[in-house]
């Protein structure tokens, strides 16, 4: 996946831990570990929108584009 | 009525699945028994001290209340109740078979496990089973459910994927 989700580090930070991060999202703590080990396939706007808020953070902080090895070759 | 889950239509049917499976193993071993007794001994009728020649001669007398089918049960060759023998067999086998995977398909109906890729497995084997069965049995209701069923393979795939996606989405 070329989209990386940044939320460690976001969350290392604001010194949160995922559990407390997951009750405050309303977002069930397997949910937010999908997220977290970029599994995930979409993500919801108001998700988006309730880690941004409680983060205190934009939506370009938690993400992240980083090239594949094949889209690499194409760029060079 | 619930279909889904606990206590449910799905629930009941995996318990009747699983009384079926012992009925059909029993059943199928007590016609074993009778059909190799009354195909392959030598048609004497006289009834013997075992119970097992009692057997025999009851089966036999029974038979022979029709002329027509004595003569034809009598003059069958040895290669020709051999088949036969292996006809019954397979279909029994082929419905053991196929109760099995309906037992799996609704044991994950109760525990609300419905759009899955091992489902999706499970129907279209359980379809093609039923074909071959009622093409084997000449029961063409039988070949009606699994035409449905084999279509039924293909909406459970676009619900499996659907739900993966749904799954993934946070």
């Amino acid at each position: 996946m070329a989209i990386i989700f940044r939320l460690d580090r976001m969350m290392a930070d604001r010194k949160i831990s995922s559990g407390e991060l997951a009750s405050r999202i309303d977002l069930t703590n397997a949910n937010l570990s999908i997220l977290k080990t970029g599994k995930a396939r979409a993500i919801r706007m108001s998700t988006l929108e309730a880690i941004c808020r409680e983060l205190h953070c934009q939506p370009g902080d938690l993400l992240e584009y980083v090239p594949d090895d094949n889209e690499k070759d194409v760029l060079q | 009525m619930k279909y889904l889950g606990e206590k449910s239509l799905s629930s009941y049917l995996h318990i009747f699945l699983v009384a079926a499976w012992y009925l059909v193993i029993l059943a199928a071993f007590f016609i074993g028994v009778i059909l190799s007794i009354a195909m392959f001994s030598d048609p004497v009728l006289e009834p013997g001290v075992s119970a097992f020649s009692r057997m025999k001669f009851e089966l036999y007398s029974e038979i022979k209340k029709d002329p027509e089918a004595w003569k034809f049960f009598s003059s069958a060759p040895v290669h020709f109740r051999i088949i036969a023998l292996l006809f019954i067999s397979s279909v029994i086998f082929l419905l053991l078979k196929i109760i099995k995977k309906g037992q799996k398909i609704f044991s994950n109906f109760k525990n609300n496990i419905v759009f899955n890729e091992a489902n999706v497995l499970l129907i279209s084997k359980v379809s093609k089973l039923l074909i071959l069965f009622s093409i084997l049995t000449f029961n063409f209701s039988s070949l009606l459910v699994s035409i449905i069923l084999l279509i039924l393979t293909d909406v459970f795939k676009n619900g499996a994927a659907l739900q993966e996606e749904h799954d993934l989405t946070v």
